[in-house]
Formats: structure tokens, sequence, C-alpha cells
């Protein structure tokens, strides 16, 4: 990992770089070699390998894929990496991916497909080179990247409740996804089961995998549409309403609790459950599901959870409580 | 939502939460059609068994200020009674502040009226 240290400006300029203008360059550069060699090679490339006969298409076929692939895939990745880095604590990952995707589909699949074109190699050496070029680029520019030097000031802790040592306060909340957004999954995932169950009568029991992505879609909604966050003696709890996911930070390990403001985007690259470095350079689990004040709890080691509960300032103020009582 | 116990006390804990819990309904800061915390989680964060919480659960529902509905836990009733106290005893302390009256003799007001 680069030891290169910077302030959140210059990291930010450099992340953007490498999310918006290197793939950008490597899109051009693709382009060019593409064009080159299908402007002066034979008019009509291999599109398609299979087991039976292949099918060719004009060489600008090529060319399109490269810019129709490579142009949204910046738009996208840079539309959200802008986002994500107005505040402290990016994410490193984000540009790795962009360039990964990036080499893997201009290099490997638009040039390797048309240098290697009548070649016995193709498809799979564009495939497997590509592949490999990607995750090597990807690491590399995760490695190139300075990193963003950790912030000084802290989030300020809430202040504890007047609880008599004989009086036990305790706290519980929710995190949860907007039930119109459980409904659309719920509903895609069902469409595409009962897409998947006509297509096994129709075309047999083999076709078994296709049931996979939308079982793992309804799962993963399912884990993740509720969290239970409960504060007490015992501690501080982040829970999956279905037993797991489970985070706890017992009393003895609680630092300190305060009310943050959570933007989803720019704090953790998503809504949902997520890990990131967080701005102190420290881990950060969100369990965060709107923008907003929401609660951050810390460990004693200063790695951290963030929840989106509704009424933050309560849950803060019972931790606080024995966060000071314990130490 | 927040409950505040305190176990030395001769009130049985069942009926402090459920005392925690009704006074936070009769003011508004749980609001009509909200879900209470599951029983296992409550007790989990009060550090008390299960059964004292669904007692507490049982005596709001008995109060008519939940409604315990299987699958769905408890869910909080509206109740006119305890939105038209809220609204008189916000009058009453708007006159009290208005005739400058502390509030020690408000509260005692209060009392005389209640044991009357």
């Amino acid at each position: 990992m680069s030891t290169r240290v910077v302030d959140h400006a210059t990291a930010r300029r450099a992340a953007l770089v490498a999310t918006i203008w290197v793939p950008l360059a490597i899109v051009v550069a693709a382009e060019i070699v593409v064009v080159g060699v299908g402007a002066t090679g034979s008019s009509r490339l291999i599109t398609h390998w299979g087991a039976g006969a292949v099918r060719t298409g004009p060489w600008w076929t090529y060319a399109v894929l490269v810019a129709a692939i490579g142009l949204p895939v910046i738009a996208i990745m840079g539309f959200f990496m802008v986002r994500a880095t107005r505040m402290a604590g990016m994410n490193t990952w984000m540009p790795a991916i962009a360039v990964g995707i990036t080499i893997f589909h201009a290099v490997g699949m638009g040039v390797g497909s048309v240098v290697l074109n009548a070649s016995p190699l193709a498809p799979a050496l564009p495939l497997a080179g590509g592949v490999v070029l990607a995750i090597a680029a990807a690491l590399l520019t995760w490695w190139l990247l300075p990193r963003e030097a950790p912030a000084t000031e802290g989030v300020d802790a809430a202040d504890a409740l007047p609880v008599r040592s004989h009086e036990v306060a305790a706290w519980t909340g929710r995190v949860e996804l907007p039930s119109w957004f459980i409904a659309l999954i719920a509903t895609a995932a069902g469409l595409l089961i009962v897409l998947g169950v006509s297509l096994v009568l129709t075309l047999g029991a083999h076709v078994w995998p296709i049931f996979l992505a939308p079982t793992l879609l309804l799962v993963v909604v399912l884990v993740t549409a509720q969290f239970v966050v409960t504060a007490g003696p015992g501690g501080f709890i982040v829970r999956s309403v279905v037993g797991w996911p489970y985070l706890r930070i017992p009393a003895e390990s609680l630092a300190k609790a305060a009310v943050v403001a959570v933007d989803p985007m720019a704090d953790f690259g998503g809504w949902g459950c997520r890990w990131v470095l967080g701005p102190t350079r420290k881990g950060r689990w969100g369990f965060v599901t709107r923008r907003g004040p929401g609660l951050e709890v810390f460990r004693r080691d200063g790695r951290s959870i963030v929840v989106t509960v509704d009424d933050p300032g309560t849950a803060a103020a019972v931790l606080e409580t024995y966060a000071t009582t314990q130490a | 939502m927040f409950v505040l116990i305190d176990p030395t006390t001769v009130t049985p804990v069942f009926a402090q939460i459920a005392e925690s819990i009704a006074t936070q309904i009769a003011t508004g800061t749980v609001a009509t059609g909200e879900r209470l915390p599951a029983a296992k989680d409550l007790a989990g964060s009060l550090g008390v068994n299960v059964h004292t919480v669904l007692r507490a659960y049982q005596e709001l529902r008995n109060d008519g200020q939940v409604e315990l509905r299987r699958g769905r836990g408890a869910v909080v009733l509206g109740t006119p009674t305890a939105e038209a106290l809220r609204v008189a005893v916000a009058r009453a302390a708007t006159e009290a502040k208005a005739a400058g009256i502390p509030i020690g003799t408000l509260l005692a007001l209060i009392r005389k009226e209640y044991e009357s």
C-alpha cells in the first residue's frame, strides 16, 4: 500500500483521476488500436466463437462495443465517486474497480479480440488475459493511490444521563429498509423465480442455476431488511431480525457514543450494511438506510458502528452512561 | 425506545416498564401504530427476564394502550383519552405560566384535584 499520506483535497483529486480520467484514457487508447487494426485488416471479424460455426461482423463492432461499455461505466463510477469523496474518509477500492473493469472490457475483450481475432487462442486468451490484467491493474491502482491523512478532530461524545447507580437505563431502536424498497426487490426476485420455473419446465432441469441470483437476492434482502439496535448496561448490540449479522460492543470496550450527520453515499458508498475505513482510518461499520442524524458508537480501539436510528440522542446518552461508569 | 427502571424499589420491575412506556405513549414520544421492541430485545438491553417484559406488555394491553398481535408484536393503539388529557394539562400549564404560578403550586393543585 502506498505510504504517501496527503490531505483530503489531494486524495480526492487522485481518486477522481483514477476513476474518470485513467479509464477514459484507456478507452481512447483501446479505440485507437481497434480502429487502427480494424481499418487496415480484414473488413469482417469474428464476433462469436462457439462450438459450431463462428459468426462474423463488421470490424467496427468492437469499436462500438468498447465505447458502449466504457463510457457508461466511467459515467456511473464517476458520478458515485464525485459524491462519495465529498467528505473525509473515502474508499480507494472504487477507483481500483473502475480501472479494472475498463482494462477487462477495453483491453481484454476489445483490443485482445481484434488483435488475436483469427488466432486459435481466441477467445480464451483475450478473456483470461483480460481478467488477469484487470486484477493486476486494479491492485496497482489501489496500491498507487495516496492515502488520506486520518481526521484529527473526533466527534463530540453525548452527555451521559443522570442515572443513579441502582437504576438501569436501556434503549432499543430499529434500522429498517423502506418497505417500498423491500417490496420492489421481493417482486423482482419473485418474477425471476416464476421465469425460472417456466424455463425449467420448458428447457429441462439443467437450467437450475437460473434460480441462484433471485434466491441470493431474496436472502440478502431478508437478512438486511431490519436490524434491531439495543443499548444498555450490557453495551451496544446491532442484530439482524433473523439473528445474523450480529455486532456487539460490550460496555467495557465502549469508548463513547455520539450523534453524527450521516450521508450513506458519502460516508459508506451506499446504503445498507457496509464496512469502510472511517475518517480516522479505523474500521467503521454502517447500518445506514437514510441521510440525516444517526448514532455512532466507538470502541476503545477507535473502531466504530454507525446506525441511522430514530432518536439517536437518547441512545447516545444511554451508552455514554455506561461508557463513563465503566471507565 | 427508552426505558428506565430501578430494581431496588418496591414497585415490581414489570410495572415500572409498563409505566415507563405508558408515559411515553401519553406524551406522544411513542406514536400510535408504532411497534414496541420485541420483548426479547428489551429484556436483553435491560438485563431482565423476557417474562418480565411480556408481563409489562400484558399490563399495557389490559389498559387498552397496546394491541398484542401474533407475528407483529405489541402495537401502540391510539388513545384519545391520553391525547385529550395531554391537551388539558398543556392548557393548565400555559395558564399557570401566564398567571406566574410556579410549577410546584400547579402540581399541588393537580394532586389535590386527583385525590379529592
